[in-house]
């Protein structure tokens, strides 16, 4: 199964690298200037990146559900 | 932002809000001749707080947060609002500035009425000040509510509150308050109103004493007595 990840917006991205230094696993870099996750098993989905973000173009919602 | 002026079935998305659903086809064709159609983009500011206003706010599709922001960049979110429901009433009536800012969370389509011709409305047709006056009282308790939440309850307490709100409402999740059942915690912080890693410490205090499960992208609410009871 592939695991759930960061949505990113390529047009708001402007390649600043701030989800990149600030990523814990080294699950993002930049694709041709824009964030990319080029290590998808690596990110565990801490939505670091989604607060580091200046531009809100990085979002890890989560479904809020009622129990089992 | 691209403009246009009113669509031809302007009338009956008028008619579907409590304040124009007593007007006949010749009163609503001829507010509808007044409505500019206004686009906004994901992120894109409809309203900022503290300018003039322009007029009632009627969402015909997307969905946008009402906000304050504190001097340190901290938001609150007031309310939300989606499909059919408006926003910035309370400036057309005692002629002050926008009280809040207003941000499209998605791609949004605004139907815009002109203060001048809101208030042509309530002068001719006593339903639309009725039913203006009864969302004000909706809106005033929502906002009481807001207060005694940011008064009294911990970060914790109100995020429990949010997340059983949230849960409650069904797929895909979109009710009178434009509520969804998908949040960020960035959205959650903003909602609750705290920083982002709060969110995550009171998120991780719940886990802990067995109220939910976080997986991944899913908060699975195990325990709804208990945050029921934290609430």
């Amino acid at each position: 199964m592939i695991a759930v990840l960061p949505i990113l917006d390529g047009e708001r991205c402007q390649g600043c690298g701030d989800c990149v230094a600030g990523c814990p696993t080294g699950a993002v870099a930049l694709v041709e200037g824009r964030a990319a996750i080029v290590h998808p098993d690596d990110c565990n989905y801490c939505a670091d990146c989604e607060t580091l973000c200046p531009r809100q173009a990085i979002s890890c919602p989560f479904e809020i559900v009622l129990g089992d | 932002m691209p403009v246009s002026r009113s669509a031809s079935n302007t009338p009956g998305f008028l008619r579907s809000f409590p304040y124009f659903s007593s007007l006949g086809p010749d009163e609503l064709a001829g507010l509808a001749a007044e409505v500019v159609i206004r686009e906004y983009g994901k992120g894109e500011l409809v309203a900022l707080e503290g300018e003039p206003c322009r007029g009632l706010c009627l969402v015909r599709a997307g969905r946008v947060r009402v906000f304050k922001t504190s001097p340190d960049g901290r938001t609150q979110v007031l309310s939300m609002a989606g499909p059919g429901e408006s926003f910035n009433e309370v400036p057309n009536f005692d002629s002050g500035p926008n009280p809040a800012s207003v941000e499209a969370l998605e791609p949004t389509t605004i139907f815009l009425l002109h203060r001048e011709t809101v208030l042509r409305a309530v002068e001719r047709y006593p339903s639309v000040a009725l039913a203006m006056l009864n969302v004000f009282a909706r809106r005033l308790r929502h906002l009481t509510g807001v207060v005694e939440d940011l008064s009294f309850r911990h970060v914790t307490s109100r995020l429990a509150k949010v997340l059983l709100q949230y849960a409650a409402e069904p797929a895909p999740g979109r009710g009178e308050s434009g509520l969804t059942q998908r949040l960020t915690q960035q959205e959650m912080a903003a909602i609750v109103g705290t920083a982002r890693e709060m969110v995550g410490r009171s998120l991780k205090a719940l886990e802990a004493q067995g109220a939910l499960r976080v997986e991944r992208n899913r908060i699975i609410i195990l325990n709804r007595d208990l945050l029921e009871r934290i609430v």
